[in-house]
């Protein structure tokens, strides 16, 4: 176990990074969405408290879509730079996946912890006393801390997973590695709905939360799965 | 310090002699130390310790267990008894062959050699060895 | 002391990694002893970094084995934790400084020694503040040797550890690996292209050619285990007809051959009734003579 834990410390090491940078993008999405929002609430004359804009702005997703590019980023440097350092200065594999999933866990706790409090926040302010709805959206379910917390961790650690499985198969197959399994999982994921594309429409009313985090939680087993075979065979050259 | 002919340890054993010869190490003063020898000359300790070997094989260097080695009593001559005997080899072989593709005779030979004698410095203890003998 | 019956550091049984288009060991059987200092030399290629690769099991054989303690290393932690093996080229994650290379060496290596680390950056002066990425050829070097030394690994390796370093560095390098040495003994493997510089730090020495061992011997064995013949040209190759000659240059009308073996009493009367001139082969001449190769020999 300690050996285990020696990689997730290895990964802390920058610690700047694994803190600072969510917590700056997080920051830069609430700047932009004030902005955003004020711009909206100026131009139409509506004031934050109308119904109607309140529904639209529960409809804001920068916060889903500012996140996973940094995710994948970490997920994928993760692997690709670090684990040919840690097989530099002495750990197995094994031990490399273990400790880099407590790592990843890890993460996904503090970035969940920081939208929880934000969120906490947000409501507490009565929308950061402006009508701001950074983090009271639809998909993170409308004030809702469970949900909230779920998507979060889950959708944190499928970043970081999916990156590392990324960042592995660089490593083993080089440059071209990534780009075919980005190729194969495309064309799974169209053959995939091509398949379903008559019963789509069933699919989608019928989504509970619950089957998404299902499936996100195959992925990200799966992903580690992979990301396992490809370091066995992997040869830091 | 070395050059690349001879193995080092036997050039740091001969080295060492010759300190022992010019009275660098007096008899039963302890020489440097494996490690310290290796620091010093910047070479591996494995071949320091051979060249100590070496000379404790020989009889120049006893060892004192815990302590270190020390210079042998009777050293001295014994290096100069090996030097002789090994005088003919390194000096006059050569110096004959190299005498001979200049097509100097034996008599021309011993006269350099008389020629450079002369002209050396006086060596005290030469001279005092001289008188004793 | 340990005693002599304790598997050897390690051991290469038929070793052999090939890669698409290419074999970059064939059957390597060698063997590395506990706590000595062993250099790896031979040209660009020969295999060496390779080597050290599969014996850290950061790379898989192709065939054959290698033991380190006497056991496979591969996903061994016990074994792995205690070896180091930082390339020439090693990559640091992005953003890394000084003080992030050293914490996570210390994270790493179970006998990590803070005060040796820090003794050395301030003999190096290896700086601070700039990321180890704008880091020269010559820092960089020096931050290798710094997290070499400091491991105080059972086995460390160095991979050309002097790159980019001048002369007083590397001085201050072979000073502290002999002091560090003396004072906790441990098994050391050093590749080399200086070995003018670096053999009288050397207690056994393998020399790789084209991804086999082609000697593997002590340092001292291999001083003076050949000599050199020149002279005019027909009577060097005269001469070199019947022995091992390991390499042979023709330049107008004269030659030189570098032969293997000792130089014996009768080798010597025979040059000497040629004409030849002889002259002892340093260990830096053998080296390049053995990575001449095969097609050299054969013209």
């Amino acid at each position: 176990m300690n050996r285990t834990l020696k990689v997730t410390k290895l990964h802390l090491n920058k610690w700047e990074n694994f803190i600072g940078t969510p917590v700056i993008i997080l920051a830069v999405v609430m700047a932009i969405t004030l902005i955003i929002q004020i711009a909206i609430q100026r131009a139409t004359g509506i004031s934050g408290t109308d119904p109607e804009y309140i529904e639209g702005a529960r409809w804001n997703q920068a916060i889903m879509w500012a996140l996973p590019g940094f995710l994948v980023y970490y997920g994928v440097q993760a692997v690709a730079t670090t684990y040919p350092f840690a097989l530099a200065l002495g750990t197995t594999r094994r031990n490399f996946i273990g400790g880099t999933m407590i790592s990843n866990a890890l993460q996904a706790i503090f970035i969940t912890v920081l939208l929880v409090a934000l969120l906490g926040i947000e409501l507490a302010t009565g929308h950061w006393f402006i009508g701001l709805y950074v983090l009271d959206v639809h998909l993170l379910g409308a004030g809702n801390v469970g949900v909230l917390a779920a998507t979060s961790f889950l959708g944190v650690m499928f970043c970081l997973t999916v990156g590392g499985l990324f960042g592995a198969v660089w490593v083993r197959f080089g440059s071209m590695g990534p780009a075919f399994l980005g190729l194969g999982a495309g064309l799974a994921l169209a053959l995939t709905l091509l398949i379903l594309a008559p019963r789509l429409g069933e699919i989608f009313t019928g989504l509970t939360g619950g089957a998404v985090a299902v499936a996100a939680i195959v992925v990200i087993v799966v992903a580690l799965a992979g990301t396992w075979f490809a370091m066995r065979r992997a040869s830091v050259r | 310090m070395f050059d690349d002919t001879r193995p080092i340890f036997l050039q740091l054993a001969d080295s060492i002699a010759d300190d022992v010869l010019r009275g660098v190490y007096a008899e039963e003063e302890q020489v440097p130390s494996t490690n310290e020898l290796a620091a010093y000359m910047r070479i591996n300790p494995a071949t320091a310790g051979k060249a100590l070997n070496l000379l404790v094989e020989r009889g120049v260097l006893y060892k004192r267990r815990g302590i270190g080695m020390f210079v042998a009593p009777g050293a001295r001559s014994l290096i100069e008894e090996e030097r002789r005997q090994a005088f003919a080899e390194r000096f006059i072989t050569p110096l004959v062959a190299e005498a001979k593709s200049l097509g100097l005779s034996p008599a021309e030979i011993a006269r350099l050699i008389d020629q450079r004698y002369a002209a050396l410095p006086a060596d005290p203890q030469q001279t005092s060895k001289e008188q004793q003998s | 002391m340990t005693p002599s019956s304790a598997p050897p550091a390690v051991e290469a049984r038929a070793l052999t990694r090939r890669y698409r288009g290419a074999t970059a060991l064939d059957g390597v059987t060698l063997t590395i002893e506990r706590d000595k200092i062993t250099g790896l030399l031979g040209r660009n290629g020969a295999g060496k970094t390779t080597l050290m690769s599969l014996i850290t099991a950061q790379d898989r054989p192709t065939s054959g084995s290698v033991h380190v303690h006497g056991r496979d290393p591969f996903e061994q932690a016990e074994l792995i934790e205690q070896m180091c093996f930082l390339r020439d080229n090693q990559r640091y994650p992005d953003d890394y400084k000084l003080k992030h290379a050293i914490r996570a060496a210390r994270i790493c290596y179970p006998n990590w020694s803070q005060e040796t680390a820090d003794r050395l950056i301030e003999l190096f002066r290896i700086p601070s503040k700039p990321v180890v990425k704008k880091f020269s050829r010559g820092q960089l070097s020096a931050l290798g040797i710094v997290l070499g030394l400091a491991s105080r690994s059972e086995i460390t390796f160095f991979d050309e550890p002097y790159l980019g370093l001048d002369a007083t560095a590397r001085h201050i390098f072979y000073d502290e690996l002999l002091s560090e040495f003396t004072e906790h003994p441990r098994t050391i493997v050093l590749s080399t292209h200086l070995i003018n510089e670096m053999d009288r730090l050397l207690e056994r020495v393998i020399i790789l050619d084209q991804g086999r061992v082609v000697r593997h011997a002590d340092v001292e064995e291999l001083r003076g285990d050949a000599f050199q013949v020149a002279g005019r040209a027909a009577a060097v190759e005269e001469f070199a007809r019947d022995r091992r000659s390991l390499a042979h240059r023709t330049i107008g009308g004269l030659g030189t051959a570098v032969i293997e073996g000792s130089l014996a009493t009768d080798d010597r009367e025979a040059a000497e009734a040629a004409s030849l001139e002889i002259t002892p082969v340093s260990l830096q001449d053998l080296v390049a003579a053995y990575g001449v190769g095969a097609e050299a020999a054969a013209d």
